[in-house]
């Protein structure tokens, strides 16, 4: 995969979620240019270009970032801050997945300046949904994909 | 408290009159039997035998047998007064009118200052009068036998000089019975007064060390109440970590082993066997109840930490948007609702939907198996509190496990006759309490139930 052209970036610490949530995309037709990262400080990393990541270019800012709250070493809403708070990356919308039904990170988050907050359900029927509406968000800021992936939809049922 | 210390003090000087007669009548005694020798001394001079034992005698019966039959009664002290009176005149009789026995009424009048009773100066003085008067006139009469004085000038100007200056003595002497009396009671008051004012001090003393006390373990409630109230907020907080990494870590793994068999599910549909068909199945439905049993009981604990919001609220308007959702909802058929008038209540409108959500779905679920369901909602008034109602003609219950149906997680039907948490109704008790309403309810096995809640105005 490309580091430089990413579509999409999940932040999630547990791999069997992770997982759950690209196959759910990808069932949805959004597997475009997915990456996935296992915790908030390598997400950090990767969006501004140090560590592990340092080759890559910075200016090249992920279009979506579907962030978990609960993760080791630097939570989710630490991420979220961080991201807001510089001028070159604030703009990047994020939605947060999470686990957590507690008013008080739903409050936070948009206090930070979440785009979408997504409690994750149990039921797969519903998690899906979820994710399908986290879909037509990113066909929404990525109008040029739209068509492409509706004809595909389109194949895909027939 | 006056009349307590009165009667404290009228007590005392009884108690210091008793001890002033009881010293007296022991010291008097010895003066009697001393004035009854006395006579039998002089009766030797002139051999006066028979008038010292009978005069004697007499004085000593009548003395001692009025104080053994009066013994309440000061009235001996007065035969006492008399009785010196008396053997004066014994004396000077049996001294055959020697002058000076008439000094032994002064000795006498001298004697009854102990008792501190001028009164008894009086039998005294007129024994001694009427003695002189008629003892006097006999004499001079020339009657035989009779010896007042041996004085040759014994005029009736002598006389009365005598018989004043004995006045006199009696009074000075009853005076200083008198004064000594007064000066007693003042005494005995003061020293009452004194014993009051130590008594009060020391009352007042110990009501100040009471009082510092109380201060002192208001002190330490305080202190504890504050240490409390900061234990308490701990394991608050604890709680609520606790809470949250229960919806985190136990929600995810739910969700994974869902999603995953849901995977299977869709990707070997047509590969897999019948029996493993519904055994996914079933693992799904397990994982999704134990979510929703999750969900439940953090919501069940948040709300024991959230905080009500009372306003009027209008019930009717609540009562009709549940049912609309319920119907707008995937529940099956809503049957018949029967909305009777809904009196407003002062609660808390987000809390309450929910009380009504509940016990709504609760009688759509238990009343569905029913031919023809009925529901019916409304209010009574009870007791002046607005009691709200909702009755079904479902599945009902047994009285006999009343005590389970208010309690987390205890339900009365089987999962898989009727779906559930058995949080619902805990979370209405809840709710209800934390209004400082009541909730209760009455059923009978497939004659449905009615559940009752009742808010204060």
């Amino acid at each position: 995969m490309d580091k430089d052209q990413v579509d999409i970036l999940l932040v999630e610490d547990n791999p069997y979620e992770a997982r759950l949530t690209l196959m759910s995309l990808e069932e949805q037709n959004i597997s475009s240019n997915i990456h996935h990262v296992d915790d908030g400080a390598e997400a950090l990393d990767f969006i501004f270009a140090k560590g592990n990541y340092a080759d890559r270019n910075p200016e090249n800012t992920p279009r979506m970032i579907l962030l978990d709250l609960n993760m080791p070493k630097i939570g989710g809403l630490e991420v979220l801050r961080r991201i807001k708070a510089d001028e070159r990356t604030k703009s990047i919308p994020i939605v947060i997945l999470s686990s957590s039904r507690e008013d008080s990170d739903l409050v936070t988050s948009y206090m930070l300046g979440v785009n979408s907050y997504v409690v994750k359900p149990v039921e797969f029927d519903t998690f899906t949904k979820a994710i399908s509406d986290i879909g037509s968000y990113w066909m929404m800021l990525n109008e040029s994909t739209v068509l492409f992936l509706l004809a595909k939809s389109k194949m895909h049922k027939a | 408290m006056i009349i307590r210390s009165s009667t404290i003090k009228n007590a005392g000087v009884q108690d210091f009159s008793a001890d002033v007669k009881r010293k007296s009548d022991y010291t008097i005694n010895f003066f009697l039997i001393g004035f009854f020798l006395c006579g039998m001394i002089l009766a030797t001079f002139y051999d006066t035998w028979l008038v010292a034992v009978a005069v004697g005698g007499i004085c000593l019966a009548a003395y001692y047998s009025t104080k053994l039959l009066l013994p309440t009664s000061d009235l001996y002290q007065y035969v006492l007064g008399a009785v010196f009176g008396v053997f004066m005149a014994q004396y000077i009789y049996q001294m055959h009118g020697l002058f000076e026995m008439h000094f032994i009424a002064f000795i006498g009048s001298a004697m009854l200052i102990t008792y501190q009773n001028w009164r008894l100066q009086l039998p005294l003085a007129i024994v001694v009068i009427v003695h002189h008067a008629l003892f006097a006139w006999l004499q001079y009469s020339g009657v035989e036998r009779i010896y007042f004085t041996q004085l040759e000038y014994m005029s009736l100007q002598t006389f009365v000089i005598h018989a004043f200056l004995a006045c006199v003595i009696f009074f000075i002497c009853g005076l200083w019975a008198y004064q000594f009396r007064a000066f007693s009671r003042r005494h005995i008051e003061q020293s009452y007064e004194i014993g009051r004012l130590q008594e009060e001090e020391r009352k007042k003393e110990q009501l100040m060390r009471a009082e510092a006390e109380i201060r002192e373990l208001n002190e330490s409630l305080e202190t504890k109440v504050r240490d409390r109230t900061a234990q308490l907020e701990t394991v608050n907080k604890e709680l609520e970590a606790f809470s949250y990494s229960v919806a985190h870590d136990l929600r995810a793994p739910l969700r994974v082993i869902n999603g995953f068999s849901r995977m299977v599910l869709k990707m070997e549909e047509n590969k897999i066997s019948k029996v493993s068909f519904e055994n996914l199945h079933i693992i799904m439905k397990n994982a999704a109840q134990m979510g929703r049993l999750i969900d439940d009981l953090l919501d069940f604990s948040r709300l024991g930490r959230a905080a009500i919001e009372v306003k009027q609220v209008d019930m009717a308007d609540i009562v009709q948007s549940v049912i609309k959702d319920l119907q707008n909802g995937e529940q099956l058929t809503i049957p018949e609702i029967r909305i009777n008038e809904l009196a407003d209540a002062k609660c808390d409108p987000i809390l309450m939907r929910q009380v009504w959500a509940n016990l709504i779905s609760n009688a759509v679920k238990y009343s569905r198996k029913k031919d023809s369901p009925l529901i019916e909602i409304g209010t009574s008034r009870r007791n002046g509190m607005n009691t709200y109602y909702v009755k079904d003609n479902g599945a009902g219950f047994n009285m006999e496990f009343y005590d389970k149906l208010f309690a987390v997680f205890q339900r009365l039907h089987k999962v898989t006759e009727y779906e559930g948490t058995g949080v619902g109704l805990a979370l209405v008790q809840r709710i209800i309490t934390k209004h400082h309403g009541k909730v209760w309810a009455d059923g009978e096995i497939d004659k449905g139930a009615t559940f009752y809640f009742s808010l204060p105005n």
